[in-house]
């Protein structure tokens, strides 16, 4: 995860003058290179063992383990037989495993060209005062996001109900008593209420994100442009959005990373349904593996969402980093 | 407060703005307050509307999912897992991340990144290989075999915090009390550490805000329902109860209300965590 997001100022002030720049890349600090004298090195040992062993362990081996499980056919119990690359190929050909995509696509493309700019221009909003209460609004916003899935699933699961909250007003609005929302029930449309739900929840997450990053502005800057005739458009344009480009590209990472994540929201709302059409690959996953006791096949749904996630931000941090060469230039 | 670079505001952006505002808010607020007045609603009002304000408020829903949802316990099993866990990822996470930033050694970079890779890694692509080896371990299905993984998948982030804060106390502070003789033990437990508690704080707030939000892991672990937690027994409570509203969204503010105290008391703090680098969403 490279660049800088924001200092930990807000978490308190920083115990030295200067404000702490986040971890940039592989590069800790420049004394890395050297050693240490061995008593010191028994003492790194010693601190940094207990977190890398659980984290190895817990984490690390299974991904290894998952790895070879999804060339095997293991089903849980018996032994596993080596079977090369035949779940990939069944995965690729099936059909669930392209709505699977296909909703993982939707996600990353709300999270992008929805939760982003949204939280950015909230963010701006309340950064920049154009309006009153600014502290009513941030605190409102941010809310959702702390809410647990469960929770949000079994609450939208209701709203989004064939009679739930949305129907009943849209019918006490249009006088249709009996009226029903059917987006449950649609092909297409069985995730579009699981995008909405993830709209709502993650982006006060942005939003915090961006105005971390905006209190750094220089003021200075913004009231030197001021004094030379700037007008608010200005500001936004030409010193706010250009100073954020960063911010927006980690904002990138962050979402697309969770966009492969989560799926418990949807397994509790929907469960996939109707049939597979609002299914994600996470869920794909767990109910391969869970359900049908496909642990191989399941194991090689865990790979490919790994690869993919690592594969797209891989893509995005080497755009990241040649604009934020351009910038620095 | 006085607004810095006092522009004049174009009346298009204004308007841009309060309807963003306006509407995030009444889309945040709506269902919330829907679910609080709700969740204080006669099953016979909700029957009759479900939108409609309640005409006669009560707590028996309260009282029922309580005691149907058998929250006692579940309650005390989230507590009990969230405690441990953060005590355990603010000791191991401080203590590694001084270690990387301040123990100079050629092994730092690859272990940082190393453990950062975690943070691309979810419960659910482990969690298959996590089951089989408890189940060889024995320890499917009990308190430790949850906490264990908890500890891991909070622990990745947390270093990433800790790292973040530690870098930026001075190291004349440290040289000073390596020439006095102090090892570097002795610096993290006696300087270290105590000037950390502003980092603390928010690694201990967002690594209990994530254990107590946790589901997939205890529900694929847990077939006992003796250790589940409040996230599960919300779920399952939900296949049972399904058509009566006022039971559910009563159990879905009392899962939830820890979180909100939380909220309430260290919103800043929660901020703080998630802008210096979430991975949620």
């Amino acid at each position: 995860m490279g660049g800088t997001v924001s200092s930990p100022t807000r978490a308190g002030a920083a115990p030295s003058s200067q404000a702490a720049p986040a971890p940039t890349g592989w590069r800790l600090r420049e004394a890395d290179r050297g050693d240490a004298p061995r008593a010191d090195r028994y003492s790194y040992m010693l601190l940094v063992t207990p977190a890398l062993l659980v984290y190895a362990l817990v984490i690390i081996v299974p991904l290894l383990y998952s790895l070879v499980v999804s060339l095997t056919d293991y089903a849980g119990v018996g032994l596993p037989h080596f079977i090369g690359f035949t779940n990939y190929l069944q995965m690729f050909s099936d059909p669930i495993f392209w709505w699977g995509l296909r909703n993982n696509g939707l996600v990353v493309v709300i999270s992008l060209f929805g939760q982003i700019p949204l939280g950015f221009f909230l963010a701006y909003i309340i950064y920049r005062r154009l309006v009153r209460l600014n502290g009513f609004f941030e605190a409102i916003i941010f809310f959702p996001s702390l809410l647990s899935p469960v929770v949000v699933a079994l609450l939208f699961g209701v709203v989004f109900a064939p009679t739930g909250l949305i129907a009943q007003v849209i019918g006490s609005f249009t006088h249709q008593a009996m009226f029903s929302l059917n987006v449950f029930n649609s092909k297409g449309m069985a995730i579009i209420p699981y995008l909405i739900v993830l709209l709502w929840m993650y982006t006060g997450i942005y939003m915090v994100i961006f105005l971390a990053n905006l209190q750094k502005t220089n003021v200075e800057t913004l009231e030197a442009a001021v004094i030379d005739g700037a007008n608010e458009w200005t500001i936004l344009s030409e010193i706010i959005l250009p100073n954020q480009v960063p911010v927006f590209l980690i904002a990138a990472i962050y979402a697309i990373a969770g966009s492969f994540k989560s799926f418990e929201i949807l397994w509790i709302m929907t469960n996939g349904g109707p049939s597979y059409y609002s299914t994600v690959l996470g869920l794909y996953m767990i109910q391969n593996t869970f359900t049908f006791y496909k642990y191989g096949f399941g194991s090689a749904v865990a790979v490919v969402l790994l690869v993919l996630s690592v594969f797209l931000i891989l893509i995005l941090s080497s755009v990241a980093f040649r604009l934020t060469r351009r910038y620095e230039q | 407060m006085e607004r810095v670079a006092n522009t004049d505001i174009p009346l298009a952006l204004k308007a841009a703005a309060y309807v963003a505002l306006g509407f995030f808010t009444l889309f945040t607020l709506f269902p919330l307050v829907w679910l609080g007045y709700t969740s204080l609603k006669p099953e016979h009002e909700i029957v009759q509307s479900i939108i409609a304000w309640p005409h006669d408020w009560t707590f028996e829903n309260y009282v029922q999912a309580w005691q149907l949802g058998e929250f006692s316990h579940l309650f005390l099993n989230s507590i009990l897992y969230s405690v441990v866990t953060t005590i355990v990822v603010v000791l191991l996470s401080l203590s590694a991340a001084f270690a990387f930033t301040k123990i100079p050694s050629r092994f730092t970079p690859i272990w940082y990144v190393f453990i950062l890779m975690g943070l691309l890694v979810t419960v659910s692509s482990a969690i298959v290989p996590i089951f089989v080896a408890e189940n060889f371990l024995g320890i499917v299905n009990t308190r430790i075999g949850i906490i264990i993984p908890y500890i891991a998948f909070n622990i990745s982030f947390a270093i990433y915090l800790a790292a973040a804060f530690i870098r930026s106390i001075s190291d004349e502070i440290i040289e000073a009390s390596k020439i006095d003789g102090a090892g570097y033990m002795r610096i993290y437990w006696s300087i270290v550490l105590p000037m950390s508690r502003p980092i603390i704080t928010t690694i201990a707030i967002f690594t209990f805000q994530a254990c107590w939000i946790e589901y997939v892991l205890v529900y694929m672990l847990s077939s006992d329902d003796s250790i589940r937690t409040v996230q599960v027994g919300l779920s399952l409570l939900h296949g049972q109860l399904s058509f009566n509203f006022g039971f559910l969204f009563a159990a879905i503010v009392i899962a939830q209300a820890p979180l909100f105290i939380l909220y309430v008391f260290f919103r800043r703090q929660l901020q703080a965590g998630f802008s210096m680098g979430s991975v949620k969403g």
